[in-house]
C-alpha cells in the first residue's frame, strides 16, 4: 500500500507459531529453541517513551507481558512471512500467500475463513484472491481489518544492504537509517505491509491467550492487488458487501487520495512505420522511423520541461482548493517541518519546493502525473547490442484530489495525445481508485485511537491525507463522501498507529524492530493495537451496533 | 567493379541493400551475405562413413533426413568443379544430417556477450571446433580489461598449417545478440528446432529452415564454413591453404576484446595472405561481397537524482512522491527529447555532420541503377517494418548504404512490470544509443559533440557512457580472394552485381578497421590485408525474433549444403588463384532480370 499504511502501525497480538498460547511465560527462554539461536529481541529496546501503565487495566497489562515475554516468536512470525514472496505485479507467491494468510486467520480461530477467487474484473484482468475471515468472540460489536498480502517487486536488487526476502536483522547504522536503532528489519514488505499487519495479528493472539477470548469480533479482509489498483478487491467489494453487515467499525484506515493508473505503448504495428514484427537490428535507423523516439517524443509532449505540469487539457478543472481551516492545519505542519531531514527520509536530494508550506501542500493537495517506469529494446547495461524496438511502454501513476475523476483524466490523456499528434498510441487502462474524504473525529474507533495514543504518551497525527500522499482503497469501506462507491460498505474508522517502517516501494524497505528514543519498537507497536482494540470494547460497551443506530 | 554490398556486413549488423544490383528488394533485409565454406562439422562423424546414411545407426535421435539440394533450381556447374572438388561436394551431400546437428548443437550453448552468459563455455567449444579440425595451434586468449574500462571477452586463435604457400585468415564471432522478446519467437530461441518455410513466416517453398539464435549471426554462416573446412579434409586429405581462425566474443559489444587482442597481437598474423569472412545470399538469392565498414559508435546515457541534485538519490522511492519529488525520469525524457527532431529522425547535435564525405559520382550511380529494381514493399515486408523514412527508393537506398543515425537502442528504469501498477519514482533512467557513422566523421568526436549538445541544452548532470567505437573501413574488391567469391557466384548460378571501383565503406558494420589494408577512421595495429566475404546460402532476422538460416535451399537460394560447397569452392578458387586472373567479367550475370522476390 502506500505510503500511509506504511507510517502506520497497530498493533496486536501474536504469531502464528504454534508457541502461542500454550507455552509458559517466563522470560528466560533462552535454552529451548536447539537449532535457532533465539533473537534476543528487547522488547523495550532504547525507547524513551512508555505506556503510562498506571492507565492501564489489569487485563491488559497481561497482554502488554504476554508481548514481552514472546517477542522473539512474534518478530520471527514477521520474517517467515516476509520470506514467502507475495508479488502482485509478477504474480510470484501470490496463491501460496493467500493460503498463508488464510492460515493466520484459523490458527486465530476464527470460525470462517475463506479464500475467495474473485473472477475476471472490469478492466479485463483477473484479480487476484480475496482472503476473508469472520472471528465470531461472542462479543457486542464487530472491527473490520483492512489487509493487503502483496507487496511490491524489487526493482534494484543491487541496492538492497540484505536479500529482500531474507528479513535480516541489523542495526541501524546497516540499514543506514538512525543508529539509535539496533534492531531493524530489512525486507521487501517490512513496512509496506507485513510488519504492521504481524503487528496486529501478534498483539490479536496476545489478547485471546492472556485473556482467553477478544472484547471484540472481527472481519479480517486481506486483498492480493493492492500494488495492482485493488482491482479484486474492488471486485470482490461490489460482489460481497453482504459479509460486512455486521461491522461496526474498522480498525486503522483514513482518507485516501485519488489513484489512475495507465500503461502507454508505441509500436510500428499500430504507427504503420518503423519495425512492426518484432524489435530488428539498430543499423536499419538509418532507414526506418523509430517506434522509441516516437515515445520520446510524445511523452515529451505531455509534460512541463521541469516534468513536474502535466501539459493536458482540463487536466486541473475539477480541483477543489484546500478550505481556510485546511490552509491554517497545513501552515501549522509546515511550521515544524525540517525539509532537510524530510528529503534525507524520503532518500531524495531535496524536494521540488524549498518552502514547507508549499511541501506539505503538494503532499496532501497536490496532483502529480508520474513516470513509474519505462522499457523496450535492448537493456543490458553494458552491453551494445544493436536494437531499432519495435515498441516501447512507459508506466504512469496520476494521484488526484476531489473532485477530479480518474476516468475522466483518462480521457482528457486521450484527447491530448490525439490532439498532439500520436493516435496509434495506445493507452491500457490498469484501474482507479478514487479518493475518499478523512474520516470523521466524532466516532467511536476515533476515539478509541486517540485514548491510546494518550495511554501509549505519543503525540496523535490528525491528517487528512499522509504527509507525503498516498492512496488505499478507503473509497470501498468509508462512510464519508468518495469519487465512486462501489458496493454498500459505510464503515466508521480510525486507530492509533505506533511503530515505525520506511522505504515503502524503495530498497531496503525496513521495519523497526527495537524502538529507540521516542519510536517504539514491535512490542510497543503489538501493546497499542491491543489497548486500541480493548479501549473500543469499553467505549462501545453497552452501546448499540451501528446498524440498529 | 562495383558489386554491390547488398549485404551488411557480416553478420548481424545488417543487412544493407545493394547497391548496385539488380536484386530488388529483397536484398535488403538483412543477410549478410558472407561465406567461406569448408568444412565438415565438429562430429566424429567425419571421413570414414559410408555415403548412403540411411542405416540406422544412431538409436536414439531419428536422422534429420535432409536433403542437401532441397528444392533448388540453381545448381554448381560441376564441369567447372576439379575432381578433389567433386569429392569434397559428395563428401558434403553424404553427411548434411551430421553437419546440420553440429550447427544445432552450437546453437543450443548460448553465447550472450550483453550478458555474459555462456561465453567461458563458448571459447572453449569453439576451440575445439579447431582442435578437432587439427589446427596445430588453438589458443583461447585472455585479454583483460579494454581500453572502455571493462574486460574484454576472450578470443580464440587457432593456426592450422597445412604446408600449403598460402595463408587465409577466418574471422569469427562466437558470441550472439541476447534474445530480447521471447514471447515473439515461433520456437524457443535455444532450441534450434527445424520448421518449415511457412511457420518461420517465410517463403513456404524453404521446407526446413533453423530457427533459433545465433542461426544467422552467425553460427550458420560459420558452422558452413567449418563444415566444409572438414569435408575438405576428409575427402581428400589436407586444405589447399593454411588457415589462421581468429574468433571474438565481443561482436555485440563494439569488439572491445578483439580490438585489444590485435593491439597486443600482431604477430599473429604474420604470413597472412588475404582474410575470408563468412556470408549469406540475399532473399532474392543475389550473391554479396564484404569487406568494408561503416562506423559505428555506442553509448549509455543516464540521468539520475544522485547526478542531478534533485529527486530521488539511493534508489527509486514511492511513486506518490511525485506530487513533491523531482522525476531523474521525466528529466531523461526531456533530454533525450532535445537532442533529436520531432520525428526522431535527424539528431539535434551541433556539427553532428560536419566532417560528412559526399557519396563519389561513380558510388551514386551503382545506388541509381540498384533503385530501380527496389520494391519498396517487398523490402519493407523483408525487414519486417511498416514502411521506410522515404518511400523513394534512391533516398531509401543511399540511407541505408551511406547514411547516418543516431538510434533508441533500449531504455530502461523503475517499475517494468507490464499489468503492473506498483507506484515507482525511478531514481534512474538509463538509455542506449548507436551512432552509425561514415567517412570521414569520426566516432570519439562524436561523443564529444553529443557532451557538447547536452551541457549547452541545460543537462550536465546527465553521464554519457561510452561503451566502445568501431571506425569506418573502406575496402577494395580487386584482390584474389574477392574474385574467388565472385567466380564462385558464376559457378554457382547466383547472380552477383560487380563490386564499386575502388574503395569503398559498403558493406555493412564489422571491425573490419582492425584487418583492412584500406583506408580506416582509425588504424589500431600493423595488420593489413585484402578482405571479402560472401557465401552461399541465406539466413536472416539478426537481433530479431525469429533468427533464421535455410537449412534446404529453394529456387535461387541454396541450403545449407550449398552454403559449404560455396565456401570449398572459394577456397580452391583462392588456392589456385596467381594474382592476375581479372575476374571474368562476362561471367558475372548482372543481368537481373533473374532475381526476383
Amino acid at each position: 500500500m502506500h505510503l500511509k499504511w506504511s507510517l502506520m502501525l497497530v498493533g496486536l497480538i501474536v504469531l502464528a507459531g504454534s508457541v502461542g498460547c500454550s507455552k509458559s511465560d517466563k522470560p528466560a527462554e533462552q535454552a529451548t529453541t536447539a537449532a535457532t539461536p533465539s533473537l534476543g529481541i528487547r522488547p523495550h529496546g532504547d525507547e524513551s517513551v512508555k505506556p503510562d501503565m498506571s492507565k492501564v487495566p489489569p487485563d491488559l497489562k497481561k497482554v502488554f507481558t504476554y508481548i514481552d515475554d514472546h517477542i522473539d516468536e512474534h518478530v520471527e512470525n514477521l520474517q517467515k512471512w516476509i520470506r514467502q514472496p507475495s508479488i502482485s505485479n509478477s504474480g510470484e507467491g501470490i496463491p501460496e500467500s493467500a493460503e498463508m494468510v488464510k492460515g493466520f486467520f484459523d490458527k486465530l480461530g476464527c470460525q470462517q475463513t475463506r479464500v475467495y477467487d474473485v473472477g475476471i474484473t472490469e478492466y479485463g484482468t483477473p484479480g487476484n484472491p480475496v482472503v476473508y475471515a469472520h472471528c465470531d468472540e461472542g462479543a457486542p460489536h464487530t472491527l473490520v481489518i483492512y489487509w493487503q498480502y502483496d507487496t511490491m517487486p524489487v526493482t534494484q536488487p543491487e541496492n538492497w544492504v540484505a536479500p529482500p526476502f531474507e528479513a535480516r536483522i541489523v542495526d541501524g547504522s546497516t540499514a543506514r537509517i538512525n543508529p539509535a536503532f539496533k534492531k531493524v528489519l530489512i525486507g521487501r514488505g517490512a513496512t509496506n505491509s507485513k510488519g504492521p499487519e504481524m503487528a496486529q495479528l501478534n498483539a490479536i493472539s496476545s489478547m485471546k491467550a492472556a485473556m482467553g477470548k477478544l472484547p471484540v469480533n472481527l472481519i479480517f479482509v486481506a486483498e492480493g492487488d493492492e500494488e495492482r489498483m485493488d482491482i479484486g478487491l474492488r471486485q470482490f467489494m461490489k460482489l460481497h458487501s453482504d459479509l460486512f453487515k455486521d461491522g461496526d467499525a474498522m480498525l486503522g484506515g483514513g482518507g485516501s487520495e485519488g489513484c489512475v493508473y495507465v500503461e502507454l505503448t508505441t509500436s510500428g504495428t499500430s504507427w504503420g512505420r518503423g519495425p512492426t514484427v518484432s524489435d530488428i537490428h539498430g543499423v536499419f535507423k538509418r532507414t526506418t522511423d523509430s517506434p522509441a523516439w516516437r515515445h520520446i517524443q510524445m511523452l515529451a509532449s505531455l509534460t512541463s520541461k521541469d516534468g513536474n505540469t502535466p501539459l493536458i487539457k482540463g487536466f486541473f478543472d475539477d480541483f477543489v482548493p484546500s478550505t481556510p481551516d485546511q490552509v491554517a492545519e497545513m501552515k501549522k505542519s509546515a511550521e515544524k517541518i525540517d525539509l532537510k531531514v524530510a528529503a534525507q527520509n524520503v532518500g531524495v536530494a531535496r524536494f521540488i519546493a524549498d518552502d514547507p508550506y508549499d511541501f506539505v501542500k503538494m503532499g496532501r493537495f497536490g496532483t502529480s502525473f508520474n513516470l513509474d517506469g519505462i522499457w523496450g529494446g535492448n537493456m543490458y547495461a553494458g552491453g551494445a547490442g544493436a536494437i531499432l524496438p519495435n515498441k516501447i511502454t512507459s508506466k504512469h501513476n496520476f494521484r488526484y484530489v476531489p473532485n477530479m475523476k480518474g476516468l475522466d483524466i483518462v480521457k482528457k490523456l486521450r484527447w491530448q495525445i490525439d490532439h498532439n499528434g500520436y493516435k496509434d498510441v495506445q493507452i491500457k487502462l490498469i484501474g482507479d481508485v478514487p479518493w475518499a474524504k478523512a474520516p470523521s473525529h466524532d466516532s467511536d474507533i476515533w476515539h478509541a485511537g486517540e485514548q491510546t495514543y494518550a495511554l501509549m504518551g505519543v503525540q496523535g497525527r490528525n491528517e487528512f491525507f499522509a504527509p507525503s500522499g498516498g492512496y488505499w482503497p478507503a473509497y470501498v469501506f468509508t462512510d464519508q463522501e468518495v469519487g465512486e462507491k462501489i458496493g454498500t460498505v459505510q464503515l466508521p474508522m480510525g486507530g492509533a498507529r505506533v511503530g515505525m517502517g520506511g522505504r515503502a516501494h524503495a530498497a531496503n524497505e525496513y521495519y523497526v524492530i527495537e524502538g529507540a528514543g521516542k519510536t517504539y519498537g514491535m512490542a510497543g507497536a503489538e501493546k497499542a493495537i491491543a489497548a486500541n482494540i480493548y479501549t473500543y470494547a469499553q467505549i462501545t460497551a453497552g452501546k448499540p451496533k451501528k446498524n440498529a443506530q | 567493379m562495383a558489386w554491390g554490398t547488398p549485404y551488411p556486413r557480416h553478420q548481424h549488423r545488417i543487412s544493407r541493400l545493394t547497391t548496385s544490383c539488380k536484386w530488388r528488394a529483397g536484398a535488403l533485409k538483412e543477410n549478410l551475405v558472407v561465406l567461406c565454406l569448408i568444412g565438415v562439422l565438429s562430429g566424429t562423424l567425419g571421413c570414414k562413413s559410408k555415403p548412403s546414411v540411411q542405416t540406422a545407426e544412431t538409436p536414439s535421435t531419428p536422422k534429420l533426413g535432409i536433403r542437401p539440394e532441397g528444392d533448388e533450381k540453381i545448381h554448381p556447374d560441376l564441369s567447372k568443379a576439379s575432381p578433389e572438388l567433386q569429392k569434397v561436394y559428395t563428401y558434403i551431400d553424404q553427411h548434411i544430417d551430421d553437419h546440420v546437428e553440429n550447427l544445432q548443437k552450437w546453437i543450443r550453448q548460448p553465447s550472450i556477450s550483453n550478458s555474459g552468459e555462456g561465453i567461458p563455455e563458448s571459447a572453449e567449444m569453439v576451440k575445439g571446433f579447431f582442435d578437432q579440425l587439427g589446427c596445430q595451434q588453438t589458443r583461447v586468449y585472455d585479454v583483460g580489461i579494454t581500453e572502455y574500462g571493462s574486460p574484454g571477452n576472450p578470443v580464440v586463435y587457432a593456426r592450422c598449417d597445412e604446408g600449403a604457400p598460402k595463408t587465409l585468415v577466418i574471422y569469427w564471432m562466437y558470441d550472439t545478440m541476447p534474445v530480447t522478446q521471447p514471447d515473439a519467437w515461433i520456437a524457443p530461441p535455444f532450441e534450434a528446432r527445424i520448421v518449415d518455410g511457412k511457420t518461420a513466416g517465410l517463403d513456404p517453398a524453404f521446407k526446413k529452415v533453423l530457427i533459433g539464435r545465433g542461426a544467422t549471426n552467425s553460427k550458420g554462416p560459420q558452422m558452413s564454413q567449418l563444415n566444409a573446412l572438414m569435408s575438405i579434409k576428409a575427402a581428400n586429405g589436407k586444405l589447399p591453404v593454411n588457415i589462421i581462425f581468429v574468433a571474438e566474443g565481443d561482436e555485440e559489444r563494439m569488439d572491445i576484446g578483439l580490438r585489444k587482442f590485435v593491439k597486443d597481437h600482431p604477430d599473429l598474423f604474420k604470413g597472412a595472405d588475404a582474410m575470408l569472412v563468412f556470408g549469406v545470399q540475399a532473399p532474392s538469392g543475389a550473391g554479396g561481397m564484404m569487406g568494408g565498414s561503416e562506423g559505428c559508435v555506442y553509448v549509455e546515457l543516464t540521468t539520475s537524482g544522485k547526478t542531478w541534485g534533485r529527486g530521488p538519490i539511493q534508489s527509486d522511492i514511492h511513486g506518490s512522491n511525485k506530487r513533491s519529488v523531482d522525476s531523474p525520469a521525466w528529466r531523461h525524457i526531456k533530454m533525450l527529447s532535445s537532442l533529436v527532431s520531432d520525428d526522431g529522425n535527424t539528431p539535434l547535435i551541433k556539427g553532428f555532420f560536419d566532417d560528412m564525405q559526399p557519396l563519389n559520382p561513380s558510388e551514386t550511380e551503382k545506388l541509381k541503377s540498384a533503385a530501380s529494381k527496389v520494391d519498396m514493399t517487398v523490402a519493407a515486408e523483408n525487414l519486417g517494418v511498416g514502411r521506410f523514412i522515404s518511400d523513394d527508393p534512391f533516398t531509401m537506398l543511399k540511407m541505408s548504404r551511406y547514411g547516418t543515425s543516431f538510434n533508441l537502442d533500449g531504455i530502461w528504469g523503475g517499475n517494468m512490470y507490464a499489468g503492473g501498477a506498483g507506484a515507482i519514482l525511478p531514481n534512474k533512467i538509463t538509455s542506449k544509443h548507436n551512432f552509425r557513422y561514415i567517412p570521414k566523421m569520426h566516432g570519439l568526436d562524436m561523443v564529444k559533440k553529443l557532451r557538447w549538445q547536452l551541457d549547452h541544452n541545460g543537462y550536465k548532470d546527465v553521464q554519457v557512457k561510452l561503451i566502445g567505437d568501431v571506425p569506418w573501413s573502406k575496402m577494395s574488391y580487386d584482390s584474389d580472394i574477392a574474385r574467388a567469391i565472385m567466380k564462385t557466384y558464376a559457378d554457382f548460378g547466383i547472380p552477383y552485381a560487380t563490386p564499386a571501383d575502388g574503395e569503398s565503406i559498403l558493406g555493412g558494420y564489422w571491425p573490419s578497421y582492425l584487418f583492412s589494408n584500406g583506408e580506416v577512421g582509425q588504424k589500431i595495429a600493423p595488420v593489413s590485408m585484402p578482405i571479402a566475404g560472401g557465401a552461399a546460402g541465406l539466413g536472416g532476422r539478426a537481433h530479431a525474433a525469429n533468427e533464421y538460416y535455410v537449412i534446404e535451399g529453394a529456387g535461387k537460394v541454396y541450403g545449407m549444403a550449398g552454403a559449404e560447397k560455396s565456401v570449398a569452392t572459394i577456397i580452391y578458387n583462392y588456392a589456385a588463384a596467381n594474382g592476375k586472373a581479372a575476374l571474368n567479367t562476362s561471367a558475372v550475370q548482372t543481368s537481373t532480370a533473374s532475381v526476383s522476390k
